[in-house]
């Protein structure tokens, strides 16, 4: 066969087998992510609107049942909590919502030592699915991904994955996606023994990463401009955890003591629930995360706070 | 620039285009500014350094041609000034570091980071003045022709380690576009960032987290990364060496083979004839016969091989751990000579492979660990294996995942590697008598390096010599 001809046949074939597994590929990790998904989702393409969200990590994400919070307060909300987030991806998407949806009443911004570190232990790979949005564009940008060679080539987004999310799309196949039997509504996902690491109390986490960074200070910042100019009520939580037992004693009262001077200064709610008495030891399912019993106390506690701010004049 | 970056995929074809639309007589100036901006993106200062060898060793075969009365002078002041440069640059410290362990002195020592490929350099830069004291390739008149035989962007950092006589008819030959060129280069690129991408930067995490500290592992863990490292320096080095000589041959240049599937070797012999096979004859026609060879009595040669293999393991760092790896390779050579005898055999035998393997990749731990004292703290723990009843620690058995390393996938592509690479040539020439086999086998390998390739963009490990 002629050399050029074998050239561009291979170019051919190439371009070919690459889009067919690109396709097959999304298939499988959207299987195995698909909670998750489902909350990107609606962040970025959907077009129903909310009257309340949350943001945050897992404390957020496993631990706020909007159908309690619904119940108590009469309102539709929405958990875009994401298991791992620090205040960049809590902005990515909560920006990405607000560029096609119309502002809701309420946001509760959920944050604790890990917010404003360094860290982000989300799963990024699931922005590369919106990157339309410019936010989640943004978001990827920082995460030194080369969004302009993607938006050509989309499936060079496959080069980024490392090994755990490409088995994923494998698991996703095989119908054993992240999280099995568990109650996913509005964003909200139960804890199961498969869905987070249970942490217990023995665990002891490196503190790493958890300092207040000052591009993460500018993210809050944004956030309370842009909620003030689209007549956003902001709502700064911390959520419940199991005092005694956390690792970040010093780095929860940093951020606690940060939240608090910028609540005051703004003029911003700012509600604790980790030091409630509410929640004893058996509510936990670990010393991080509430179980089924204290996510229920807990969301319908936050409903009723919904209420208490909406009488507000 | 790396091979490995998004540069270099902009770069190469730039160059390769530019190059053929070029006339003949401006190629050669194309070439030396595309070298220079390629080696621009490590550290640019250190090109004074290139240029400086360039002009010494220029000046030298001038000078060793026209003087004949003088003509070793002027050889062994060329031969001084390069292994000056490599002495300040990559020697001084170690030497003056352990001078002062044991005088006890306080002797400063110097702040310099080792300019990228120095030793690839300044060797091939030496091969130029001593074939022209020999007499075997005339003293290059043209200073531009003669600094691109030094700085060629494709073996500029990491080899292979050329020859004047192998590389200069070619600079002064006119290459014409042929796609055939073309089909062949991008083959043996495209193996040499699957070898790379896909296999020596997916082990690299989990041979760092042993080599780092191995008394936290379990022997198992240890030996498994010994024998991952073993492929990891394997598809690095061989990777670069495709990628190097798949590159010049989009323009037409051939580059001396660097590998010829050296873990496929019975005996050790047979090894040192595949591996690292352009610094291995440098050191046989400039070190090793210079100094008699094997054609003297058994101790002589003895004596010779030891001072190549320490001469080699100094050349690839300036530790006491490369030194005992070359040894221990000269040694072997040794023993290996001592037990053949006269009836050397090159068939394939699985003992001869296995005891080889054994060896080399011991020897690697050496090379691989952060100084001596770490290889010993290594070998001490794999050693343990015969007796260690645990399983790999931190392993997913569920998804096969160590770290962020898939294992499973790890070995299939190890083993896909070396399988192919047994039934075919170290070129890839072979494929051009299929069709759809070699449309098929570019396909496959592009898909892999794209979706399953490490893009982060991780130096090569023989960057460092």
């Amino acid at each position: 066969m002629n050399p050029l001809r074998k050239i561009l046949f291979i170019c051919l074939a190439s371009m070919l087998l690459l889009i067919f597994a690109s396709f097959v590929f999304d298939r499988g990790y959207r299987n195995f992510w698909k909670p998750f998904y489902d909350k990107t989702d609606v962040a970025f393409l959907g077009k129903t609107n909310y009257e309340v969200l949350f943001f945050g990590n897992s404390t957020v994400h496993f631990g706020i049942n909007p159908y309690y919070v619904d119940s108590v307060s009469k309102l539709s909300s929405y958990n875009l909590g994401i298991g791992g987030a620090n205040i960049t991806v809590m902005n990515a998407l909560l920006m990405g919502y607000l560029e096609n949806h119309l502002p809701p009443k309420i946001i509760f911004y959920s944050m604790n030592y890990s917010t404003f570190g360094k860290a982000d232990n989300s799963n990024y790979f699931l922005f590369f699915d919106y990157l339309e949005n410019k936010y989640a564009a943004t978001y990827l940008r920082q995460k030194k991904v080369n969004v302009g060679l993607i938006k050509v080539f989309p499936f060079l987004k496959w080069s980024y994955f490392d090994d755990y999310n490409r088995a994923n799309i494998i698991a996703g196949f095989a119908g054993s996606p992240f999280i099995k039997n568990a109650i996913i509504y509005n964003g909200f996902i139960n804890n199961t023994n498969d869905s987070i690491r249970k942490f217990d109390f023995n665990t002891v986490m490196m503190a790493s990463g958890s300092q207040i960074e000052e591009q993460n200070v500018a993210l809050l910042n944004d956030i309370i401009s842009t909620c003030k100019k689209k007549r956003i009520k902001l709502v700064f939580l911390f959520a419940p955890e199991i005092k005694d037992a956390s690792d970040f004693t010093q780095e929860n009262l940093r951020v606690d003591s940060f939240i608090n001077k910028t609540s005051i200064v703004n003029n911003i709610r700012y509600k604790r629930f980790d030091d409630s008495t509410f929640f004893p030891l058996y509510q936990f399912h670990d010393k991080w995360h509430l179980n089924k019993s204290g996510t229920e106390l807990y969301s319908i506690m936050l409903g009723s706070f919904v209420n208490e701010i909406l009488k507000e004049k | 620039m790396l091979f490995n970056s998004i540069a270099f995929v902009i770069f190469f074809p730039v160059v390769t285009i530019l190059f053929f639309l070029l006339p003949h007589r401006f190629r050669w100036m194309l070439l030396l500014i595309a070298s220079c901006f390629f080696y621009c993106f490590f550290i640019p200062v250190y090109l004074l350094i290139l240029f400086a060898i360039i002009l010494i060793d220029y000046t030298a075969g001038l000078l060793i041609e026209k003087n004949n009365g003088y003509k070793k002078i002027w050889l062994l002041a060329s031969i001084t000034a390069n292994l000056s440069v490599l002495g300040i640059f990559k020697y001084y410290n170690f030497f003056i570091s352990n001078i002062n362990d044991v005088s006890g002195t306080h002797f400063t020592l110097l702040n310099f980071i080792l300019p990228i490929g120095l030793s690839f350099h300044t060797f091939q830069a030496m091969s130029y003045t001593i074939e022209v004291y020999k007499g075997k390739f005339p003293a290059e008149r043209h200073l531009g022709i003669y600094a691109l035989y030094v700085m060629f962007y494709p073996q500029l950092v990491a080899g292979p380690i050329e020859r004047p006589q192998h590389m200069f008819p070619q600079f002064k030959k006119q290459q014409h576009f042929n796609w055939q060129n073309i089909l062949d280069g991008v083959r043996l690129m495209l193996w040499g960032f699957f070898k790379k991408l896909v296999i020596a930067d997916r082990i690299s995490s989990y041979v760092a987290a042993i080599f780092n500290s191995p008394e936290k592992y379990a022997p198992v863990n240890v030996c498994i990364g010994i024998v991952l490292f073993s492929v990891q320096i394997y598809c690095d080095f061989s990777g670069y060496s495709d990628i190097a000589i798949g590159s010049a041959k989009t323009m037409g240049f051939n580059l001396m083979l660097n590998f010829n599937r050296p873990y496929h070797s019975s005996n050790l012999r047979q090894f040192w004839q595949r591996w690292h096979i352009s610094l291995s004859s440098w050191f046989r026609d400039y070190v090793f016969i210079p100094l008699g060879g094997s054609h003297k009595a058994f101790i002589f040669t003895a004596i010779n091989l030891l001072i190549v293999f320490f001469l080699s393991g100094l050349w690839h760092g300036a530790g006491w751990n490369f030194i005992v790896w070359g040894l221990l390779h000269g040694i072997g050579l040794i023993v290996y000579n001592l037990i053949s005898g006269r009836n050397r055999k090159d068939n394939f035998s699985f003992i001869g492979w296995f005891v080889t393997m054994l060896f080399v990749f011991f020897s690697w731990v050496f090379f691989r660990a952060n100084s001596f004292q770490n290889a010993m703290l290594v070998i001490d723990v794999a050693k343990n294996i015969v007796h260690d009843q645990t399983y790999i620690q931190s392993f997913s058995y569920q998804n096969f995942m160590y770290g962020n390393t898939n294992l499973l996938f790890v070995s299939i592509c190890i083993g896909g590697m070396f399988l192919f690479e047994k039934y075919t040539d170290p070129l890839l020439l072979k494929m051009n008598k299929y069709k759809l086999g070699d449309i098929l086998f570019c396909c496959f390998t592009i898909f892999l390096i794209l979706f399953f390739g490490v893009m982060s963009n991780q130096s090569f490990i023989y960057f460092q010599f």
